[in-house]
This record gives C-alpha cells, sequence and structure tokens, in this order.
C-alpha cells in the first residue's frame, strides 16, 4: 500500500460505485456504511452528502475520525483516505455542486426523490493510500483535455471581437474537445437572465433562447457562480417543460423570452455548465452535453474552467477597447426592391415580428427596430456600436460587452428566420443592415 | 445471538462486505471482504479479508476485538450492519476457501446480469493468484438495518423487520 496524491484518485469520487465510511462512536463502538458520494474539494479536502441523520453522521460530531474505501469504477482499483471531519456547510457553491451531482447519482440509482442533500459535510484529508491497483486498463479518454487547450487558448486570445471568440470556442468545443452538443450563454446581470448566443449540434439552434438564473443546470451554475456536472441526466435539472411553462406563468413574463424554446438533447446521459467569470461578475456559461451517462468528469471540469476563465479574460479585454471612436458616417444606401417587408414593434416588450412570424424582443428587438427606423428615416445602412450604445429607445444595460453578445444574437437569428434581413460586420464596431426588399414598419 | 432466516439469506446471497474496526485513538479502519460464512444458524460469523489489504485492520481487531460489518445486497441495496466485540483473527480454512470462491461467482453473476461488463463484475471480487487471506471470526452482538433511507440504523430484533420497506433506497451515511 502506497501513499498518493488524493487529486490522482479522483476518478473514484464520482460516485459510480458506492464507497464505504467507517467511524467510531465515543465508546470506541466502530460503524461502517455504504454512502453514495465522496466529493473531491481539492488536494487536502473532500466533502461527503449529509443526507438525513445516521450513526455516522453521530459519530463524527463525537469522534471526528473518518476512514473511506474508494473503488475506481474503470480499473477495480481501490483505495483508503483517512479523514478529519471538519464542518458542514448548508448552502452555497460547494452544497450546489454536490446537490446536482447527487441528483444524478439518485437518479442513476433508480432512487430519484429518496436522495436529499441536507448538507456537505466537509473532510480533511489526512492521508491517502492505494490498497489494491488497477487491475483493469484505463480507458482511453475521449480528448486529449491538455492538448486541446494548448491548441485553443492562443485561438481565443487572437479573437478581434466577440464575435470570433464565440467562433473560435464553439469550434475548439467540437474538434478539440470533441463535444459535439454545446451551448454558449451570456449574463445580463442588469436584467437578471442569461440568454444563449450560439450554440452547434441541435436541430433549432435556440440563439436568443432565456434561462433564469437557479433553473436546470446551466441556471444553478449561473446563480452559484460554480461548474454544475451531472454525470446522468435526471429530470431534477432538465430544463424542461415544467420550467418553460413556470416562465411563461411568472410575473417577468413578459420581458423574458418564452418563444424560442432552448435546445437539448432529447436523451441527454450527461451534462455540464461552467461559469464564464470576471472576478465574480458572470459573464456566461459554456454548457456541454452527451448522450453518453459519465461523459464528464473532474478533468472535463477543470478544462473546461480554464477555457472559460481564458474567454473570460478575452471579452474582459474586449470591454476594455469597446469604447471606439467609429461614428457612422457612411451614407451608403441600399438597393431594395419588391414587395415591402411588413416589420411590426411592440414597444411593451419590443417584439418584432417580420411579416407575421416572430423574431425577437427584448434588447435584441429593440435594437433591431432602432435600425430599421433609422434606415426608413434617412435610408442609412450602415451604423456603429457607439451610436447603439447612446440610443437612448435601446435601453442597453450597463456592461458594454452586452450590446456585441446582443448582436451577435440578433444577426444570427435574423440568418434563421429571415431570407431578406440581415445584419453583416461591416469593419470594426460596424456593421450594416442588408436588405433585399423595401420595409413597412407597423407599430400597433 | 443467532440471526434471523432473512438476515441469514441475505448474507448467503450477492452481497458487497465491508469491515470496520478502530484503534486505540478510535480512529476507524476499514477494508472489502471477500465473502463471509455463517456458524451455528448465525451465532459465529466469519468473513474473508486479504492480509496485505488490511495491515491496519487486523492490528485493530487483535488488539480490541471491535468489529463492524456491513452486507449490501449488489442489485436491491437491501443492507444489514452486524457488529460484535470479541473479533478474532483465525485460519482461512477449507470451507472458507469453498465459500469465498461461491461468494466471488454468485456476486460476480449478479453483477453480470445488472448490465456491468465481465471484467468489472469479475475485477471486483478477483484477487491475486497467491492470494494470502485471514478470516475474521465474531459473535453477532447487535444486528442493525443499513438499507439506505429512513430506518437506516435502527436495531433489528423485537419488533424490527430487515424488509421495513422495499422502497428505503437512499444514501445512509
Amino acid at each position: 500500500m502506497s501513499a498518493v496524491s488524493l487529486t490522482a484518485l479522483r476518478a473514484a469520487l464520482e460516485g459510480a460505485i458506492p464507497s464505504e465510511i467507517a467511524t467510531c462512536d465515543a465508546q470506541g463502538i466502530p460503524n461502517v456504511s455504504v454512502i453514495s458520494d465522496v466529493h473531491y474539494v481539492d488536494t487536502d479536502h473532500v466533502a461527503i452528502s449529509y443526507q438525513f441523520f445516521s450513526k455516522t453522521r453521530a459519530n463524527i460530531l463525537a469522534n471526528p475520525h473518518a476512514t473511506v474505501l474508494l473503488k475506481h469504477p474503470n480499473t477495480c482499483a481501490q483505495y483508503r483516505l483517512q479523514l478529519t471531519y471538519l464542518r458542514t456547510e448548508l448552502a452555497g457553491p460547494l452544497f450546489e455542486t454536490m446537490r446536482a451531482k447527487l441528483a444524478g447519482i439518485a437518479s442513476h440509482e433508480g432512487m430519484s426523490g429518496i436522495f436529499h442533500l441536507l448538507g456537505a459535510d466537509i473532510y480533511h484529508v489526512n492521508g491517502a493510500e492505494i490498497v489494491r491497483g488497477d487491475l483493469l486498463p484505463l480507458p482511453p479518454p475521449h480528448a486529449p483535455l491538455l492538448a486541446a487547450l494548448r491548441q485553443t487558448l492562443p485561438k481565443l486570445r487572437a479573437a478581434r471581437d466577440l464575435d470570433g471568440l464565440v467562433a473560435s470556442l464553439l469550434a475548439a468545443l467540437r474538434s478539440e474537445f470533441r463535444l459535439p452538443h454545446v451551448m454558449l450563454l451570456m449574463a445580463d446581470d442588469a436584467c437578471d437572465r442569461l440568454y444563449t448566443v450560439a450554440s452547434q449540434g441541435y436541430p433549432e439552434s435556440g440563439v436568443g433562447a432565456e434561462i433564469l438564473p437557479g433553473q436546470g443546470v446551466i441556471g444553478v451554475a449561473a446563480r452559484e457562480r460554480t461548474p454544475i456536472r451531472i454525470t446522468h441526466a435526471t429530470r431534477d435539472y432538465l430544463y424542461g417543460r415544467a420550467i418553460r411553462d413556470a416562465l411563461r406563468a411568472s410575473p417577468m413574463a413578459a420581458q423574458l423570452e418564452t418563444e424560442i424554446p432552448l435546445p437539448g438533447l432529447p436523451d441527454s446521459g450527461s451534462q455540464i455548465a461552467v461559469p464564464i467569470l470576471d472576478g465574480t461578475l458572470l459573464l456566461g456559461i459554456i454548457y456541454a452535453e452527451s448522450p453518453e451517462a459519465g461523459r464528464f468528469g473532474y478533468d472535463e471540469e477543470d478544462a473546461l474552467m480554464i477555457l472559460a476563465a481564458e474567454a473570460a479574460a478575452a471579452m474582459r479585454q474586449m470591454a476594455a477597447e469597446a469604447d471606439d471612436n467609429v461614428t457612422a458616417d457612411d451614407l451608403a444606401t441600399s438597393t431594395e426592391s419588391g414587395t415591402p417587408l411588413l416589420v411590426r414593434h411592440y414597444p411593451a416588450d419590443d417584439s418584432v415580428f417580420i411579416d407575421d412570424e416572430y423574431v425577437i424582443k427584448g434588447v435584441a428587438g429593440a435594437i433591431l427596430w432602432f435600425l430599421l427606423s433609422e434606415h426608413a428615416r434617412s435610408g442609412r445602412v450602415e451604423f456603429s456600436n457607439k451610436e447603439l450604445r447612446l440610443a437612448p429607445q435601446i435601453r442597453l444595460p450597463e456592461f458594454s460587452e452586452n450590446l456585441e453578445a446582443r448582436l451577435i444574437l440578433l444577426r444570427r437569428r435574423l440568418a434563421e428566420r429571415s431570407q431578406v434581413l440581415a445584419l453583416d460586420k461591416a469593419g470594426r464596431g460596424r456593421f450594416r443592415l442588408n436588405l433585399s426588399r423595401p420595409v413597412q414598419l407597423i407599430e400597433p | 445471538m443467532s440471526l434471523d432466516p432473512v438476515v441469514l439469506a441475505l448474507l448467503a446471497g450477492p452481497v458487497a462486505i465491508s469491515v470496520a474496526g478502530r484503534n486505540a485513538e478510535l480512529c476507524p479502519s476499514v477494508a472489502h471482504a471477500y465473502g463471509c460464512r455463517t456458524l451455528e444458524g448465525g451465532k459465529l460469523i466469519r468473513v474473508f479479508v486479504l492480509r496485505e489489504e488490511t495491515r491496519q485492520l487486523l492490528a485493530d481487531i487483535n488488539a480490541n476485538g471491535e468489529v463492524a460489518t456491513v452486507y449490501s445486497d449488489v442489485r436491491s441495496f437491501r443492507s444489514v450492519q452486524i457488529k460484535g466485540q470479541d473479533a478474532r483473527i483465525v485460519p482461512f480454512d477449507t470451507a472458507d476457501v469453498q465459500q469465498r470462491l461461491a461468494h466471488g461467482r454468485i456476486t460476480a453473476d449478479e453483477l453480470l446480469a445488472l448490465g456491468y461488463p465481465s471484467a468489472l463484475a469479475h475485477g471486483y471480487f478477483s484477487v491475486p493468484a497467491k492470494a494470502d487471506f485471514v478470516t475474521i471470526e465474531f459473535a453477532p452482538r447487535d444486528v442493525f438495518r443499513q438499507t439506505p433511507g429512513p430506518g437506516a440504523g435502527d436495531k433489528l430484533g423485537k419488533g424490527a423487520k430487515l424488509d421495513h420497506s422495499h422502497d428505503d433506497k437512499a444514501g445512509a451515511a
């Protein structure tokens, strides 16, 4: 038996195989119990789920010593951890991470509705040893994560604008990280929601779909500013019909995007959402899912968190540079012909319909209406980000990176919904409204 | 005490077994066991462990005889905990050898039936070619229901049954 770093044993902490914990009461009577989740906190700490009061819990409150036996889910290796109980957390990022993981394990074990996390018991790891080594070879990794990071990070750094960053990020997730089903959501702190700016691997892109913090894997990751990972998909964390129905019924429904559904795999097996953070400020969420159960482990979580940190740094840099001096002095006009396109705007929620088909609402809807109104007034087709920031009718949230994200969302949404109306980039901080038919604006 | 027939049947089935002891500082030790055998209707229990995996546990049992064992059905999670305070290390005898092989076989078969790949189903209970087994023998003093869920930890005896509810499944940590 040899001592080993706890971090090297993390695969045995995925909850795939139950572990055993031994404790001892003050009278010296030992106790051993099967536990469903030993969670890696850092190289010196683990957390064990506290689900209801038990002999184990009574024992550690009286005598903090505990010993845990772990089994590797793939290699049949066994490890032993010597632990000292420190404290219990009843809320917060670690608690929510464990709660989501436990929900996945419960679903896998057919115990949904019975596993409920009351607390995260934090233990110091005094020692870790290999009881028996690997009997079976490890399965090959899905993707070489370090190599993927090395390939990807320079591309994120090289992105000149948010559009380029989003494109690089999605391309890398697909080709380097081998994650075919991903979404990128941006946070709108002013309005306390997330909106989807890009996705890949779904029949419908879901661009424009919104989520409130706390809902599903993405919403909990956003609210707690922590990665949320589900090894076995569970209804408890799916962003399903029930949540959408609740959204429609909420007092915020008028302001929320409820027409565009969030995409999702019908047979999702595992899911991960990691926050893109600038300090404690949430910029967005990277989400990935897979039909395969157990697809995302601690290593994937680490890699995506590094990716998210790099994306945050790039976004921060872009925000600092976004105060451009470009103004729209170009009076280029477009050449439109044919039947007029009917574009209807409802000021109450800034929703915009093209030929009676819903396109978008909220900030992106206000931008679109501003551009079309300006075009109708002056014939102008080139615009700058700066004038949008200054336009009072758009009511942009405070953070400047939001404008670029909203423009990406609007551009992608128009590309999906309209053959005759498009937004194209026209240099740094500028874009062009492309219309192939005249437009008739209607505001009831 | 002798054991309830339901408990005896559980112990004879496809169960994952773990054994715990503790030292003079009340630090617990724990190890996997590779099978068990009951004598005289459960008045004695023998569990089989690998010496090289259990040095601390064996030292603790030698020192104070305190033992806690858990038997958990790999399919249903029905579990019992049986404790004793007179545990001792005894030779792994011929009947233990037979029972150890039988236990490995039925438990692996159950895991196969549950859909585990063959290498894993057999891997969890496989042992080195020159496995150095010893047997821990003790008289049951207390039996507890350990099936995860509400009621886990209840002492079994008069009025308390192992099969409290087939739905009692949750982490009994």
